[in-house]
């Protein structure tokens, strides 16, 4: 298993999904995974600190399993099925370790409740994690900008016939 | 305290709040209370028996509680202050032993309809802001028609025929 860090959390101007991108603690490779509204605000909510002057759904949930002597160890993201990522959280009771299945942005909001590890399955994260390229590689992302300017015929601009037409 | 029933989840067209409808069991009396959309989706979704690929995030509590050995006993519309309803869960752990935990009214109900628990509300929260709806059937006074007939009044019918 590999831990990894919620680097951000990104909403998408085409839908009403948000996106969490997870980075893993030791190394550069990022997992993003698609969540729904609700849960992003769940999470972001809590990230940012915010006081909710009532308990958000996530907060009666991390309320419950105190009462009920539930201790969570973990979340895992551990299946990557049909583009859907499967998580279960684990948590102990008497020393006995329990799983449960979940959303994987049902166990984040969880995670960073309580500040319990999130951790994503070697194969998942082979399948599905990404490297971000190089933000400073200015040549390769200038490449079809200088494509654009070579391909231009500098010698038009006096042209007076081409004057005319633009009239 | 009374016993209520989900009556209905209502949609308010010019914005993303929902209202559940608690209806008293032995009563005409029917209690609002405004709540968030994604609560409201968790309540409408269980009721209709809309299939869910995955847990959602009430399911999950539900299968938290149950994994503990512990169960949902009722849940209570317990206060209203500043304009908010306060409800609680009363959840038996496995030892027997009650708790009661905090909630929001759309929480405890979109947990109640999952593991089909009493839902109450306390007497007074009921007393004072309980609704009657107007009886069914009943004949429209010729009062509320006053202004339907002042319009007609007002009509001049003959130029129906002119032109």
């Amino acid at each position: 298993m590999i831990e990894v860090k919620i680097e951000s959390i990104r909403v998408s101007l085409m839908s009403p999904n948000q996106v969490v991108i997870l980075r893993e603690v030791e190394g550069e490779r990022r997992l993003p995974i698609f969540i729904g509204k609700s849960e992003g605000d769940a999470i972001t909510f809590k990230l940012n600190e915010d006081i909710a002057p009532r308990p958000l759904t996530h907060d009666l949930a991390v309320d419950i399993m105190a009462e009920l002597g539930v201790q969570l160890k973990h979340v895992v993201i551990h299946e990557l099925r049909r583009q859907h990522f499967f998580a279960a959280i684990i948590y102990n009771v008497n020393n006995v370790e329990m799983r449960l299945d979940a959303r994987p942005s049902d166990a984040m909001a969880l995670a960073v409740r309580v500040n319990c590890p999130i951790y994503v399955e070697e194969a998942v994260m082979d399948e599905a994690g990404v490297i971000p390229s190089q933000e400073h590689d200015a040549q390769r992302d200038l490449g079809a900008f200088d494509d654009f300017i070579s391909s231009l015929d500098l010698g038009d601009l006096n042209d007076s016939d081409q004057d005319e037409t633009l009239r | 305290m009374v016993e209520v029933k989900v009556d209905a989840v209502r949609v308010n067209l010019m914005g993303s709040h929902r209202v559940v409808v608690l209806k008293d069991l032995d009563s005409n009396r029917y209690l609002p209370i405004w709540i968030g959309q994604p609560e409201a989706d968790a309540i409408t979704i269980h009721l209709t028996g809309s299939r869910v690929v995955r847990p959602l995030t009430h399911d999950l509590i539900v299968n938290i509680i149950r994994d503990m050995g512990a169960e949902v006993r009722h849940v209570l519309v317990s206060e209203l202050r500043d304009d908010t309803f306060y409800a609680r869960i009363i959840i038996v752990n496995r030892e027997g032993k009650e708790v009661s935990i905090d909630a929001r009214p759309s929480d405890a109900v979109a947990i109640a309809v999952r593991v089909s628990c009493s839902i109450f509300v306390e007497d007074d929260i009921m007393a004072q802001h309980g609704q009657e709806p107007e009886e069914e059937g009943a004949t429209v006074a010729d009062d509320d028609l006053g202004a339907f007939k002042d319009f007609l009044g007002t009509l001049d019918t003959d130029d129906l025929d002119k032109t």
